[in-house]
C-alpha cells in the first residue's frame, strides 16, 4: 500500500513538474504576445527591401515581395506571393502558390522563420515558377529548391567567413519592449530580435538583430542587421590570448607572426532596410495562373 | 687609398644592414610563402583571390595544358584573356610561379621585390645623389618598410612593380653621362605597363624630374638644358613599343570604351586627402584604407629639416613633393591639380587617387629625409657622431617593423589551388556584392576549380567591355539573404532556359562533344540540315575557322554549318592585335640589344 502511495505520491509531482515546465515554455512562445503577431496576408500586399553591405556597395540591389494572387484548395487560402530580385534591372523573380505563415508556428520555432526568410515558404511551395529578365516563365521542381546542385562541391569556398557564417539560433533572444526603428519606409516601433556574438566565441560564429513590426506584411521585418562579426576582432582575440597566456618567447612570437596590423573601423554591416509596404489594388495578376 | 677602401668596406656593411633589416621586416612572408591570405571578412583581401585566379589560370594554360592563355572562357561569358591590363601571362615576375607554384610564386615575386626595392633606393642615394652611408641606409629603410608597399601588398598583385621605381630613378639620372642607361629606363619603365594606372603616374613623375632637371640657374641666366627632356621622351617611346604586346590589347579594351571605368569625377575623387586623412595614413599605424603609407613621426620630421637645411640640393625633390601631395588632396586642396590631370586619357580613370600618387609622396620622403645625416656629422666630432645615426637608423627601424610587419601576418591560409576541371558551363551571380569586400573573388576561383565561369560579376561592374554579355549561364548563384534571411551564404538554383555550351537552331541537329581551351574550341556535331551553331561564349571577331566563316549572333559566337553528316570542326582564337604587338616588341628588344652593343664598342 505505502508503495502506492508513494508511487502515487511521485507521479503526481512529476506531472505537476511537467505542467509548471509546460506552462513556462509556452509562456515563453506565447502567441498573444505582440512581438510576434504578424499582418494577414490578402492580395495586393507588398514590401520593398533593401540590401546594403560594407559602405554602401549593393544600395542598387532591391527585393520586392508581393502577393498577387489567391486560391481555395480543399477549403484552405493559398496565396501566389512572387519576390522580385533587382540589381540596376529586375534580374529574376520567383512565384510560388503557399500557405501564409502561421502565428503558432512562427511563434514556438521562430529560428526556422528567420533563418530562412522567405525560402520558408518556397520550400513548401505547392507550384513554383521561375520568371527570367525577358519574362520567359518555366515551372519547377520543388527537388531543384530543396537540393540544389552543389557546385562549389571540393572547393575552398565553404572555408571563406561569408560561406562559413553560423548562426547559434539556441542564442536567440527578443524583447516585448519596442525600439524606434527609422527606416527609408518610415518611423516604426519594433520588437527586436538578436543572436549575440563575442569575440571570443568560434571564428564562424555570426550574430544578427531583426526589428520586426506587425504592421508591415510577410515577416515583419522592418530591418536586419547581419553579418555582423568583424572575423580580424576574432583573430585578434586568439593573438591577445596567446600574449597573455604565454611566455616571453611566445609572446615575441605571436608580436613578430601573429599580430596583424589593426583596421579602420567600418560601422555598416549587411542590412536589409524596408524601403516601402502597403498595398496595391492592381498588382494581382491572375491571369497567369 | 685607405679612405676609399674604408668607404667601400662602410658600403657593404650598410648593404648588409639594410639587407638584414629588410630580411627580418619580410620574415613573416618568407615562413609563409606557400599560404594564401586568410580572409577575414572586412579585411579588403578578397583582392587576393582576383590575383590568384590571374595567376592559375596562365599558369594552368602555360604551364599544363601548354597553350598560350589567349582566351578566358571563365570570366564574364569569355573574353580575350590578354586584354586584360593586370594578367599575369605577360609579366616577368610571373616566371617565379613555374618552379614554385601559383601562391608561392605570388608571393615570392612580392618578397623578391622588397629587396630590389631597398638596395635600388641604397644605389640611388648613395652613389647617384652622393648622401653618406647613414643617409642612404636610412632611405633605403623607410622606402622598403613604410607601410605603402605592405599595405598595397594586401591589396593589389600588381602594384608590386612599384617597388622598382628608385631603379628606374637611377637608370634616368645616370643616363645623363651614359646613353646606355636609357636603354635600362626605358626597360624598367616598360614593367610599370603591368602595374596599370600607376603607369602614368610614374610618367607623370619622370616627366617633372625631366622638366626641373631641364631648366638650371647661372647667376642670373636661365639655362635650357634639354638632355633630361630627351632622355624621358626616348625612354618612354622605346619603353611604349617594347611593352607593345601589353599595350596594343589594351587598346582593344579601350576601343570598346575609351574611359575603361565609367567615372564621374565625384567617384575618382574617393579617398582625396585632407590634412587630417594625411596625417592619419603618415603617422597611425594602422590600415587606413586607400592612401595608407605609414612613415611614423621621424622620417617626415628629418625630411622637413633636410629642406630647412638643404633646400638647394633637395628642392627639385621637394617641388615634386609639394606638387603630388596637392594631387591627392583632389578637391581637398586650394587649387584642384587633380581635375586637371583627370582630362587627361587613362589618367581619367584612376580611381581613390591617394592610392596611386602616395607611391611618389613615399618615394620622396624617404628620399629627402636621408639627406639630414650629414648634419649631425657636423655637429658632433668624435665617436658620437656614428653614434646618433644609428640611434635614429634604429628608433625608425623598429617603429616601422612593430607598425607594418602585421601586414605579412595575414597569409594563414592553406590554399589549394588544384588543376581546375575543363570548361563546363557560366554560372550568373545574382546581388553578390562585387567590391573586394563582397567575397565574389573567391566565388569565382571556387568555381574556376570545378569549371565554371562565373558572369554579372565583374568588379563594380564598370568595365563596358565585360558588362555586356549574352551568354546563357547553367545556374544562378544568390546570397540567400535575397529570401530576406540573416545569411550571406549562396544558393544555387538550375537555370530552366539553359539549352548547352553549342547548339543548333534546328533541333534535327545535335552537338555530341564540345570542348574549349584557352585557344581553340573542339566540336563534334551530327548534322542532318544546313543550319547554324550557336556557341555560348561571347562573340569576338578574332575566332576563325576553317569550316565556315564565324560571325555574331546576339552577342554569341555562331558558325554557319553547311555540310551534313558527322562533323568535326574546330575554332582557332588568332588575335591579331597581340600578335601585332608581340612582333613590335619582339622588334624593339632588338633594336635596343644592337643600340647597346654598339654603344658599348664606342666607349
Amino acid at each position: 500500500m505505502w508503495d502506492k502511495l508513494i508511487t502515487n505520491f511521485f507521479i503526481k509531482l512529476f506531472t505537476f513538474l511537467i505542467y509548471l515546465l509546460c506552462i513556462f515554455s509556452t509562456d515563453v512562445f506565447a502567441v498573444e504576445e505582440g512581438c510576434f503577431k504578424l499582418c494577414p496576408w490578402k492580395v495586393g500586399q507588398f514590401v520593398e527591401y533593401q540590401i546594403i553591405s560594407f559602405e554602401n556597395v549593393g544600395k542598387e540591389h532591391r527585393y520586392l515581395i508581393s502577393i498577387i494572387g489567391k486560391e481555395n484548395i480543399d477549403d484552405r487560402d493559398y496565396f501566389w506571393i512572387r519576390l522580385d530580385i533587382y540589381e540596376q534591372e529586375r534580374q529574376i523573380s520567383f512565384e510560388a502558390l503557399v500557405e501564409p505563415f502561421n502565428e503558432v508556428y512562427f511563434s514556438e520555432e521562430p529560428e526556422i522563420y528567420i533563418s530562412k526568410g522567405i525560402m520558408f515558404l518556397f520550400k513548401n511551395a505547392h507550384r513554383f515558377f521561375i520568371e527570367l529578365p525577358d519574362n520567359s516563365r518555366y515551372g519547377i521542381h520543388l527537388r531543384d529548391i530543396s537540393n540544389p546542385p552543389d557546385i562549389l562541391n571540393g572547393t575552398f569556398y565553404k572555408e571563406v567567413p561569408d560561406e562559413k557564417n553560423r548562426v547559434d539560433y539556441s542564442k536567440l533572444n527578443f524583447t516585448q519592449e519596442k525600439d524606434k526603428v527609422s527606416v527609408p519606409a518610415g518611423k516604426f516601433d519594433c520588437y527586436r530580435f538578436w543572436v549575440d556574438t563575442k569575440e571570443d566565441d568560434d571564428y564562424t560564429d555570426e550574430g544578427f538583430i531583426m526589428w520586426r513590426s506587425p504592421d508591415v506584411p510577410f515577416l515583419g521585418v522592418v530591418k536586419m542587421e547581419f553579418s555582423i562579426t568583424e572575423f580580424s576582432k576574432k583573430l585578434n582575440y586568439r593573438y591577445r590570448r596567446q600574449i597573455a597566456h604565454g611566455n616571453w618567447f611566445v609572446r615575441l612570437y605571436a608580436w613578430f607572426l601573429v599580430r596583424t596590423v589593426p583596421e579602420q573601423e567600418r560601422k555598416d554591416n549587411c542590412a536589409v532596410k524596408l524601403l516601402s509596404y502597403g498595398y496595391k489594388e492592381n498588382i494581382s495578376r491572375e491571369d497567369l495562373f | 687609398m685607405i679612405n676609399n677602401f674604408k668607404t667601400k668596406k662602410n658600403d657593404l656593411f650598410a648593404v648588409l644592414t639594410v639587407i638584414s633589416a629588410v630580411f627580418l621586416y619580410t620574415l613573416p612572408l618568407l615562413l609563409r610563402l606557400g599560404k594564401a591570405a586568410t580572409l577575414t571578412h572586412k579585411n579588403c583581401i578578397t583582392a587576393w583571390y582576383r590575383a590568384y585566379f590571374f595567376g592559375l589560370y596562365p599558369y594552368v594554360s602555360m604551364f599544363l595544358e601548354r597553350q598560350f592563355p589567349l582566351w578566358c572562357p571563365f570570366r564574364e561569358g569569355g573574353f580575350p584573356w590578354i586584354v586584360f591590363p593586370v594578367e599575369l601571362s605577360c609579366n616577368l615576375f610571373s616566371l617565379f610561379m613555374l618552379p614554385m607554384g601559383v601562391v608561392r610564386g605570388l608571393n615570392f615575386g612580392w618578397y623578391i621585390l622588397y629587396f630590389v626595392g631597398a638596395l635600388s633606393m641604397f644605389y640611388l642615394t648613395r652613389k647617384v645623389l652622393k648622401y653618406n652611408v647613414y643617409g642612404a641606409t636610412y632611405s633605403s629603410i623607410v622606402f622598403s618598410m613604410c607601410g605603402f608597399f605592405s599595405f598595397m601588398q594586401t591589396l593589389r598583385l600588381n602594384t608590386r612593380e612599384t617597388l622598382l621605381l628608385p631603379l628606374l630613378v637611377v637608370f634616368l639620372l645616370k643616363s645623363k653621362q651614359d646613353n646606355r642607361f636609357i636603354i635600362f629606363t626605358s626597360l624598367v619603365l616598360s614593367l610599370f605597363v603591368n602595374s596599370l594606372f600607376f603607369f602614368p603616374v610614374v610618367v607623370l613623375f619622370l616627366f617633372l624630374v625631366a622638366v626641373l632637371n631641364t631648366f638650371k640657374k647661372d647667376n642670373f641666366l636661365l639655362i635650357i638644358e634639354k638632355r633630361y627632356l630627351v632622355i624621358f621622351t626616348v625612354s618612354l617611346i622605346v619603353a611604349l613599343f617594347l611593352s607593345a604586346y601589353k599595350l596594343l590589347p589594351i587598346m582593344e579594351l579601350l576601343k570598346v570604351d575609351r574611359r575603361v571605368y565609367e567615372l564621374a569625377y565625384n567617384k575618382a575623387i574617393v579617398g582625396a586627402n585632407t590634412f587630417s586623412l594625411l596625417a592619419r595614413h603618415m603617422f597611425i599605424p594602422e590600415n587606413s584604407n586607400v592612401g595608407t603609407m605609414y612613415l611614423g613621426f621621424l622620417p617626415v620630421l628629418l625630411c622637413l629639416f633636410s629642406v630647412i637645411l638643404y633646400f638647394k640640393h633637395v628642392k627639385k625633390w621637394f617641388i615634386i613633393l609639394v606638387i603630388f601631395i596637392i594631387i591627392t588632396f583632389g578637391p581637398n586642396s586650394f587649387f584642384d591639380l587633380n581635375y586637371l590631370l583627370w582630362h587627361l586619357p587613362i589618367l581619367k580613370s584612376i580611381r581613390e587617387i591617394s592610392k596611386y600618387y602616395s607611391l611618389i609622396t613615399v618615394f620622396l620622403i624617404s628620399l629627402i629625409c636621408g639627406r639630414f645625416f650629414p648634419v649631425i656629422s657636423r655637429l658632433k666630432k668624435g665617436k658620437s657622431r656614428s653614434v646618433l645615426p644609428v640611434i635614429i637608423i634604429l628608433i625608425t627601424f623598429i617603429d616601422l617593423l612593430s607598425s607594418n610587419i602585421g601586414y605579412f601576418n595575414i597569409y594563414n591560409t592553406d590554399l589549394i589551388l588544384r588543376k581546375p576541371r575543363n570548361y563546363v558551363a557560366h554560372v550568373k551571380a545574382i546581388n553578390v556584392h562585387k567590391g573586394d569586400e563582397g567575397g565574389i573573388e573567391p566565388l569565382r576561383l571556387s568555381l574556376y576549380l570545378n569549371g565554371f565561369g562565373l558572369i554579372n560579376a565583374q568588379y563594380h561592374n564598370s568595365i563596358k567591355y565585360f558588362k555586356d554579355t549574352f551568354v546563357t549561364p547553367k545556374y544562378f548563384v544568390m546570397p540567400e539573404y535575397v529570401f530576406i534571411a540573416p545569411s550571406t551564404k549562396v544558393f544555387v538554383l538550375l537555370n530552366p532556359a539553359y539549352r548547352a555550351e553549342a547548339y543548333f537552331f534546328n533541333e534535327k541537329n545535335r552537338v555530341d562533344y564540345f570542348s574549349i581551351t584557352p585557344g581553340s574550341i573542339d566540336i563534334k556535331a551530327n548534322i542532318s540540315e544546313p543550319d547554324t551553331i550557336i556557341i555560348n561564349q561571347k562573340y569576338s571577331k578574332g575566332w576563325k575557322s576553317e569550316y565556315g566563316e564565324t560571325f555574331n549572333s546576339n552577342g554569341l559566337l555562331a558558325v554557319k554549318m553547311a555540310k551534313i553528316g558527322e562533323q568535326s570542326i574546330r575554332l582557332k582564337y588568332i588575335p591579331g592585335f597581340f600578335y601585332r604587338g608581340i612582333v613590335i616588341s619582339v622588334l624593339t628588344l632588338l633594336a635596343i640589344c644592337c643600340a647597346f652593343f654598339y654603344l658599348v664598342k664606342r666607349i
